[in-house]
């Protein structure tokens, strides 16, 4: 009898766990193919939305609009996947009864969620590389990728850490608000407010003056901002607009896990008491 | 100390009838009560090691929020608890480690495009066990339950029984003292259901002890050592399987006969060794101390008819859970 799991045992978690998703998405070989099949049309669809629209000259980024854009969607993968993945997850063990049975074993919930965030994040990175290589081998989007590129990977950390306490509110209220559907109005409105004001599309300049000043409030503008001038400028750490980023990111962090972290236990503790841990036992 | 220890423990569920706002804002602001259900009134018991206990009862009696709550999955109001030497509130995850869960229909926990023994893989590492030694057990398991030649067949293509047997592998692949069944046998063919039955008692020959949730009084009935009959939250009796027979349980004299005429059932009830008398069409059902004066009854019968068919039985526990559960009823309508 086990009361929790070793280290080295809960990697072999991760692991098998790894396995059996990468079986079950072959499994599904329709779907394998077409969602690979999708996110050419989608590069497609900016690609000759830059022919049509010609040459765009910004502000404060070098570069054609296909390459801005392409690096818009890069990021937006990593977004919509912290903040779908808590709920998304809350939502299939509720109504698969796993919830109750990976409680009663040594495994425990956090690393189940360890098992899940690093098969979803290994699928939204090879998304993302994906993207970058139809983009720059079949449409020629230019990348110089500089000696600073690697600023990039701590910005993204920041990001998912800062968008994580958001998705773990929006999870939490699954259990606080009852929200059992599939939208979630926190974690729905941050994801769908994304597209249009954080600048994965167009830069948040070109909006009304309030709604501007909503894209002040989210993680991601800044992010997105910041990774954008690390690859298309090639700005590195010593620029101002960087460093404040990545304070922004870190306050970002500091206020939101903590809030989801805490809102989601709050979640599961009513769930205990309310019974409701499970859909169908 | 017993495996199982818990006193009074009580457990209410807040009622919900769908979404109204004027209703909510005003419990929102204290100016209404919700209502709510008590599903466990002050239940107390413990179950010793090695014991299979059985907890009976009707449809909503309260018996898989007992299941949960001696799972440390659903929070009691009030009462403590001890399981397996562990207190169910402050060390809530040793309690769940400590117990074995077995639900019906808990096999929806299986993908149904992956094999049985790739979806035990997963279950068995949750439960620790290292990658080398994952196989064999899964393989051990599954000789046990009678599934070895099916590890590598799809949970789609099984039969409820078989997908039951594949959730009990899954329970087998951790070793634990405390196994809680709520209701394992339910919508499994016989030949399964008696492999399961089979399966408990040797359980109990390993010294686990099993807590059994079911409305099969005829399983209870044959496992268990001890049993609690439940109704709306309460316990109704609690003791071993014959002494509740005993207490309760009463002698039956089924006879059927040509015609049924009232100064019958007025001299059968007027002896004192019977304690009722029930007419069903041409049929009599006479309940109390039959064995010894059975001569007397049927003298009686032929006396007053002709007898048609005769059958002596003792009460089963179906008739004393039926007997309880009706007289709580009944006790219910008058107050």
């Amino acid at each position: 009898m086990k009361h929790a799991l070793s280290s080295l045992e809960k990697l072999g978690v991760i692991w098998v766990y790894l396995c059996r998703r990468a079986k079950l998405w072959f499994r599904f070989k329709i779907s394998f193919v077409f969602s690979f099949v999708a996110m050419f049309v989608t590069i497609a669809i900016f690609y000759f939305m830059n022919l049509f629209v010609g040459p765009v000259q910004f502000d404060y980024y070098d570069g054609p609009f296909f390459t801005f854009v392409l690096i818009g969607l890069a990021i937006n993968q990593y977004m919509q996947t912290t903040l779908n993945i808590y709920l998304g997850t809350m939502h299939s063990m509720y109504w698969s009864n796993w919830l109750e049975i990976i409680l009663t074993s040594p495994m425990r919930l956090k690393t189940f969620f360890s098992s899940v965030m690093t098969w979803t994040y290994l699928y939204a990175t090879m998304n993302v590389a994906f993207y970058f290589i139809i983009g720059i081998f079949v449409f020629g989007a230019e990348f110089t990728f500089p000696a600073t590129a690697w600023i990039v990977i701590p910005i993204l950390i920041l990001l998912i850490i800062s968008l994580s306490g958001i998705g773990l509110i929006s999870a939490s209220m699954f259990m606080l608000a009852n929200a059992k559907g599939d939208i979630e109005p926190i974690g729905w409105g941050v994801a769908t407010l994304s597209g249009l004001v954080a600048g994965v599309y167009f830069p948040p300049k070109y909006l009304p003056g309030p709604v501007q000043l909503l894209s002040k409030i989210l993680p991601q503008t800044y992010a997105i901002d910041a990774i954008r001038r690390v690859l298309l400028n090639g700005e590195g750490i010593s620029s101002i607009s960087i460093q404040l980023t990545i304070i922004y990111l870190i306050v970002f962090s500091i206020v939101l896990l903590p809030l989801g972290m805490f809102m989601f236990n709050l979640g599961i503790r009513k769930a205990e008491k309310e019974g409701t841990l499970a859909r169908w036992m | 100390m017993n495996p199982i220890e818990i006193e009074n423990i009580t457990k209410k569920y807040r009622i919900s009838k769908g979404f109204n706002w004027k209703k909510n804002l005003k419990q929102l602001l204290k100016m209404e009560k919700p209502d709510y259900l008590t599903a466990l009134n002050k239940v107390s018991f413990s179950v010793k090691k090695g014991e299979i206990f059985g907890i009976l009862g009707p449809n909503g009696a309260g018996k898989t929020t007992l299941i949960k709550i001696l799972a440390g999955l659903l929070l009691p109001e009030n009462g403590k608890a001890a399981i397996n030497d562990y207190d169910l509130i402050k060390d809530r995850e040793k309690v769940r480690t400590s117990v074995n869960i077995l639900m019906s229909g808990g096999w929806i926990i299986f993908d149904y495009k992956l094999s049985i023994y790739n979806n035990l893989k997963f279950w068995g590492v949750a439960e620790g066990l290292r990658l080398s030694e994952v196989k064999k057990r899964i393989e051990d398991v599954l000789k046990i339950v009678g599934l070895e030649d099916k590890k590598d067949d799809f949970p789609e293509n099984l039969s409820a029984g078989l997908r039951q047997k594949m959730n009990l592998a899954r329970c087998l692949l951790s070793d634990r003292p405390i196994y809680l069944l709520d209701e394992p046998t339910s919508n499994v063919d016989p030949y399964s259901s008696e492999f399961i039955r089979k399966f408990i008692k040797e359980m109990k020959k390993d010294g686990k002890t099993v807590v059994l949730a079911t409305h099969n009084l005829w399983e209870a009935e044959m496992l268990c050592d001890r049993i609690a009959i439940l109704n709306r939250g309460s316990i109704l009796i609690l003791d071993e399987t014959r002494a509740i027979k005993e207490r309760i349980g009463k002698e039956i004299l089924t006879v059927e006969l040509e015609k049924i005429t009232p100064g019958l059932i007025r001299e059968l009830s007027s002896f004192g060794f019977v304690e009722k008398v029930i007419e069903e069409k041409n049929i009599l059902k006479i309940y109390g101390n039959i064995k010894r004066n059975m001569p007397t009854l049927i003298d009686t019968c032929r006396k007053h008819t002709t007898l048609v068919c005769v059958d002596m039985k003792e009460s089963s526990l179906n008739d004393v859970f039926l007997q309880l559960i009706t007289e709580k009823e009944k006790a219910m309508v008058m107050k």
